[in-house]
């Protein structure tokens, strides 16, 4: 059922985030073409058309930002709409269990996410990419290794692993919220939107209260190694390790919290209007 | 076999109101019934109970003796009384998704109904009209094999002629093992093919009796005896 859940929300999601890629895609090269036309004709408009002449760039912007955002503005809607409104009612008169609904709209938000982030770093080669630039990469690379290194950070696999598995757990962290005070809203029957914004105000304060008082105590009980860590190069990796780890732990037992409490009001406090 | 639904004590409060007051009920199975109560008496608050939309105060609702849930879903066929489909879908992705749901569905079934009453596979639903949209609703819920129909109010927003088409629908696609409960407030359109019928008022049961029995009892049609019944 858990499939069946992905493919269908994939082809509610999928109506707004292709076309507004396939847009992006577009006009990312219009706006390579377009510098590549204007350089190469070494041509300036009169400041009366620079006006004319910003649109390419800033409707470039907006589709950038649409991309970012349409992540966290679809994944709200969705949770919100599918499952809260009258939509709710055919959703939840299925024969699932709640967690797939929730674990469904979470997969397809993150990969969804994933792709959006992929799709801007491409964007960005699209406009800046050379044959020049292509060639060069290798090369700055290795000066960039060979500087870190020498401050004691080294670029390894490893590094990126853990910066990749952070960024999915923070990613996945960040819908489970959004969800968590979405499902909040069962708790009033008139003034949901406003429950919900309040729920995710007061969860967001009750995790950096837990983020700091686990930070500050971990930084008193581990104050030496950290001191050694900061205070010899050669621990810096050490030091990376930890606190990205240290991070990273604390968001998925938040998380994990967050997720079982969402799941519990959705089937235990079900409140549709 | 056991009751299809039953209630124990079922109590529903929003805030201050209470919408059920202590239910008990019991529905048995091959009966088309009647939950009839004027607008605010507890229909829709019962039937979202029996779905699992909404979480009881105190008390318990059972279909097929087990709490609303995922194996209920299974068997519980249910029309709200609200446009709750997608609206951006095409009817045929709404049939493709009740087809992926459920085991019941009959996909055959529904295209024949909708071919009938000249509605389009590839019309989107926000292009429909209301009623075309209501029918929509109901040839989706209609269409599957369920053991227990929960229709409510099915022929509110709908011409008389829709209605009899309606009516006919529901008789004609269920079987002898299942249930249908129908709440509405408009009795003299459904009494013709009710068995049963159920009075709820202010929350609370007030009456459940046979069809016949009311009209050899009260010498009454159900319509009648509602309006006395409810008479304000």
């Amino acid at each position: 059922m858990l499939k069946k859940l992905i493919y269908h929300e994939f082809i509610a999601t999928g109506r707004i985030f292709l076309p507004l890629y396939g847009a992006f895609l577009v006009m990312s090269i219009l706006l390579r073409v377009y510098i590549g036309v204007q350089q190469a004709w070494g041509f300036e408009l009169p400041d009366w058309l620079a006006v004319i002449g910003a649109i390419p760039i800033i409707l470039y912007v907006l589709l950038f930002i649409a991309v970012i955002a349409a992540t966290v503005v679809v994944a709200i809607l969705r949770f919100y709409k599918n499952l809260i409104t009258e939509e709710g009612y055919l959703m939840f008169t299925l024969p699932v269990k709640v967690h797939q609904l929730v674990n469904s709209k979470l997969i397809v938000a993150t990969v969804w996410s994933i792709i959006s982030g992929l799709l801007c770093t491409l964007s960005v080669f699209i406009l800046i990419v050379t044959s020049d630039i292509f060639k060069a990469v290798p090369y700055w690379w290795e000066i960039i290794y060979i500087q870190a290194a020498e401050q004691g950070l080294y670029l390894t696999g490893w590094l990126l692993f853990e910066l990749i598995v952070s960024m999915l757990v923070s990613i996945i962290g960040s819908f489970i919220m959004i969800y968590a005070a979405i499902a909040a809203t069962n708790f009033s029957s008139n003034h949901k939107v406003l429950m919900g914004i309040g729920a995710y105000l007061l969860i967001n304060i009750v995790l950096q209260t837990i983020t700091s008082i686990v930070m500050i105590s971990g930084g008193f009980l581990m104050n030496e190694t950290l001191v050694s860590m900061l205070t010899s190069p050669k621990n810096y990796m050490g030091f990376i390790d930890l606190t990205v780890w240290g991070s990273t732990a604390i968001t998925v037992v938040t998380s994990a919290a967050l997720y079982w409490g969402t799941c519990w009001v959705l089937k235990h406090k079900l409140n549709l209007n | 076999m056991s009751a299809i639904l039953e209630c124990r004590g079922l109590v529903k409060q929003y805030g201050y109101r209470r919408a059920l007051n202590g239910v008990n009920l019991t529905i048995e199975r091959g009966k088309i019934i009647g939950l009839l109560g004027p607008n605010g008496s507890g229909k829709s608050t019962l039937i979202k109970l029996a779905n699992g939309l909404i979480t009881p105060t105190a008390g318990e609702i059972l279909i097929n003796g087990k709490a609303p849930g995922e194996e209920s879903k299974k068997i519980v066929s249910y029309l709200p009384d609200k446009n709750y489909l997608n609206e951006w879908m095409t009817v045929e992705q709404l049939i493709k998704f009740f087809y992926d749901f459920y085991e019941d569905f009959d996909s055959h079934v529904a295209m024949d109904m909708l071919s009938k009453l000249g509605i389009g596979l590839k019309e989107r639903l926000k292009n429909l009209s209301k009623g075309t949209k209501e029918k929509v609703q109901l040839i989706l819920v209609m269409s599957r094999k369920a053991q227990l129909y929960l229709l409510d109010e099915p022929i509110g927003g709908v011409d008389p002629a829709a209605r009899d088409y309606i009516l006919h629908t529901i008789i004609s696609n269920y079987n002898e093992n299942a249930s249908v409960i129908i709440s509405t407030h408009l009795i003299s359109d459904v009494e013709s093919i009710l068995d049963e019928v159920v009075f709820i008022s202010q929350g609370q049961i007030v009456l459940t009796s046979s069809v016949d029995e009311i009209r050899e009892q009260h010498d009454k049609s159900v319509d009648a005896l509602f309006r006395e019944v409810f008479k304000c």
